[in-house]
């Protein structure tokens, strides 16, 4: 995934707001990225951006090479689909389904599995991230930590190659916080491509690179692990 | 996204989240005003449209002579100008319609004789050549007691079966009446013969009106009054028997181009004000279901706004606005299928209740109809405006960033 020459304004009445100046940037499969910067620096947009939720002024987003400005719409909904995947601090889940339900909703439009296959898929993921025995359980019954991982679990159904979060750990204790960054970090092994925006000190232990972003330039901190 | 999907999901959403049992509610609402409506405005239509096809009374054209200063021979004259105007079938005065008598001798019960001309169909007649001397076609359900016909509980016992009666001679006795003296002479009794039945409720007729040829009951008429003075037969007048509904205004202006008085009939007042009736409905039909569009669209607006999140979310998740507005739609089309379904079997339970509880001669016919085609018409129309309205709404939320709704609180 690559920013070339990314510029990104904010016009709010008289004011301009400058979040990407001439930015060019690569992120890399199998590499977690940290991103930071003050609160209103523009991560939360910078990131949307990279998930297609928010558009470029100018400059290019490619995606596997694939310039995001040539795609029509139904494309656009295919790479949303089977290439990223979103993680809110405030987990976005569906308060009226359960765990599992929450987990199968993605599945829901993917094609390429199978209707029967779902509920297994979903008790594997559960599995996986040690709820098993929350399956059935409606958001509101689970800790926040428990949400959260439903949250990553829904992210990963569709096999995404980039998963994007923003500030996944924000309403977590350091317990909680600390397992779903080990998560995050076995996911950028196994050849995903993870992108954290985070103001948490615990994460710089796991980050493969950390960036910060400042009045529209992004540039890299050297990691003292590193 | 398969319809299968959308349907699970939009099911385990209606069953969890209690905000649609209001929609329920709103919804269930709206289908009985609209039902109501329709029902009512279906019964004065039906009734209305049975009774120009059927009734014939209601085809008929009344003509006024100036009687006191005519001579006999010229009353012929014009009778015979009149018939032939063309639609006019046959002509009778109107003193023919009068009559009838009882078919018992305690004088208990009571027939009343209509004429009918040769040409007409009466309906779900199962008698349908024309009657000769003698013969009558009596109401499918043949009730005889007129006198407590007002009264709420009718015996079921007092009402028979007309079929039963095919065939067979019912005898009825007319009071023969002097007018000079102005009182009764003598009992005369005629049997007919019945040779079909029709159905009365349609026409608004009682179930005691059997119909003869006009012959028929103009010999019944005119040997039950004897010594005839003038106030009998001075401004009385003639009815014209149309075709059919459609050519009456043609025969009302041929009558005009004669120069006769046409004073119309009580009869066409009935529909006129029927008619009227039938439009309010109609028109409170109409309101109704703006208003409950409206209604629906806040409704769904709301609840669709509450959940923006999980909507942007989806999109996020890679779903396609038809597959967000299938969703929707399927939610809200649900809950109005459950109602409609609720609706049918309420407007069934009304309308017996309606039925049992109406004293069966007065309601004779207005009979409580709702097509059942209608209800399939709803089924699809109510599927229609979900989709519309949801779609509408949904294309409305996703003109907003989609950072922006997912970033909202
Ligand atoms: N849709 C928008 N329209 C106008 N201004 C916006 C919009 N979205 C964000 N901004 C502005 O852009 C700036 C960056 O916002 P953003 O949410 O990206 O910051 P952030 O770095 O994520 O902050 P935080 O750490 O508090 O989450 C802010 O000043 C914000 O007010
Ligand atoms: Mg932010």
């Amino acid at each position: 995934m690559k920013l070339i020459n990314a510029n990104k304004k904010f016009i709010l009445k008289n004011e301009e707001i400058t979040i990407l100046n001439n930015v060019s940037i690569e992120f890399k499969k199998g590499t977690m990225y940290l991103i930071t910067g003050h609160s209103g620096s523009g991560k939360t947009t910078l990131i949307n951006i990279l998930g297609l939720i928010d558009k470029l002024d100018t400059g290019k987003l490619l995606i596997d090479n694939i310039d995001i400005n040539n795609l029509n719409n139904k494309e656009i909904v295919n790479i949303r689909k089977e290439k990223i995947g979103f993680i809110f601090q405030d987990y976005c889940l569906n308060e009226y389904l359960t765990a599992k339900e929450n987990i199968i909703v993605p599945m829901l439009v993917n094609k390429n599995i199978k209707s029967k296959d779902r509920n297994n898929i979903a008790i594997n993921l559960l599995e996986q991230f040690n709820l098993s025995n929350r399956a059935n359980h409606l958001p509101k019954k689970l800790s926040g930590g428990e949400k959260q991982r439903v949250s990553i679990a829904r992210a990963l159904v569709n096999n995404p190659k980039y998963l994007i979060c923003d500030e996944p750990t924000g309403a977590l204790d350091k317990k909680n916080e600390r397992i779903v960054f080990e998560y995050l970090k076995k996911l950028a092994k196994s050849g995903i491509c993870v992108i954290v925006v985070s103001h948490s000190n615990e994460i710089k232990k796991y980050a493969d690179k950390t960036y910060i972003l400042e009045d529209g330039i992004i540039s890299e901190v050297k990691n003292e692990d590193n | 996204m398969k319809i299968i999907d959308c349907f699970k999901t939009s099911i385990i959403e209606i069953k969890r989240n209690f905000k649609y049992l209001f929609m329920f509610f709103i919804s269930f609402f709206c289908l009985v005003i609209l039902i109501i409506s329709l029902t009512i405005s279906f019964t004065y239509k039906n009734r209305i449209n049975t009774n120009k096809k059927y009734n014939p009374l209601l085809n008929m054209v009344s003509v006024d002579f100036d009687f006191e200063n005519i001579k006999e021979e010229d009353i012929l004259d014009k009778i015979n100008k009149l018939k032939k105007i063309n639609h006019v079938t046959s002509i009778i005065h109107q003193k023919y319609y009068n009559s009838g008598g009882t078919i018992d001798e305690d004088k208990h019960e009571i027939i009343s004789l209509q004429p009918l001309s040769s040409e007409w169909k009466l309906p779900s007649s199962t008698y349908n050549k024309p009657l000769k001397e003698d013969e009558i076609i009596i109401p499918k359900k043949f009730y005889k007691k007129q006198y407590n016909w007002l009264e709420d509980d009718i015996d079921e016992k007092d009402i028979i079966d007309g079929d039963t009666l095919v065939n067979k001679t019912i005898s009825i006795y007319v009071d023969v009446i002097d007018c000079e003296k102005g009182e009764i002479i003598d009992i005369k009794k005629y049997d007919l013969k019945v040779v079909g039945t029709y159905d009365p409720t349609p026409l608004g007729l009682m179930m005691y009106h059997g119909f003869t040829s006009l012959e028929t009951t103009k010999k019944i008429h005119e040997a039950s009054l004897i010594n005839i003075t003038s106030i009998y037969e001075s401004n009385e007048k003639y009815y014209l028997q149309v075709d059919n509904y459609k050519n009456l205004n043609y025969v009302r202006n041929e009558i005009k181009k004669l120069g006769y008085t046409d004073t119309g009939s009580l009869m066409f007042i009935m529909p006129e004000y029927e008619k009227t009736y039938a439009t309010t409905m109609y028109i409170i039909s109409t309101v109704t279901i703006i208003f409950c569009i409206i209604i629906k669209y806040l409704f769904n607006k709301k609840m669709i706004f509450e959940n923006k999140k999980l909507i942007a979310l989806n999109i996020v998740n890679g779903y396609r606005i038809k597959d967000l507005v299938c969703i929707e739609t399927f939610k809200n089309y649900i809950i109005d299928f459950i109602s409609l379904i609720i609706n049918i079997f309420v407007v069934i339970f009304a309308i017996n209740l309606y039925n049992k509880n109406m004293p069966k001669i007065v309601m004779a016919g207005y009979v409580p109809k709702f097509p059942i085609i209608l209800f399939l018409i709803l089924f699809i129309v109510l599927y229609l405006i979900e989709y519309i309205i949801n779609k509408i709404i949904i294309k409305k939320l996703l003109k907003n960033n989609l950072s922006n709704l997912l970033n909202e609180e």
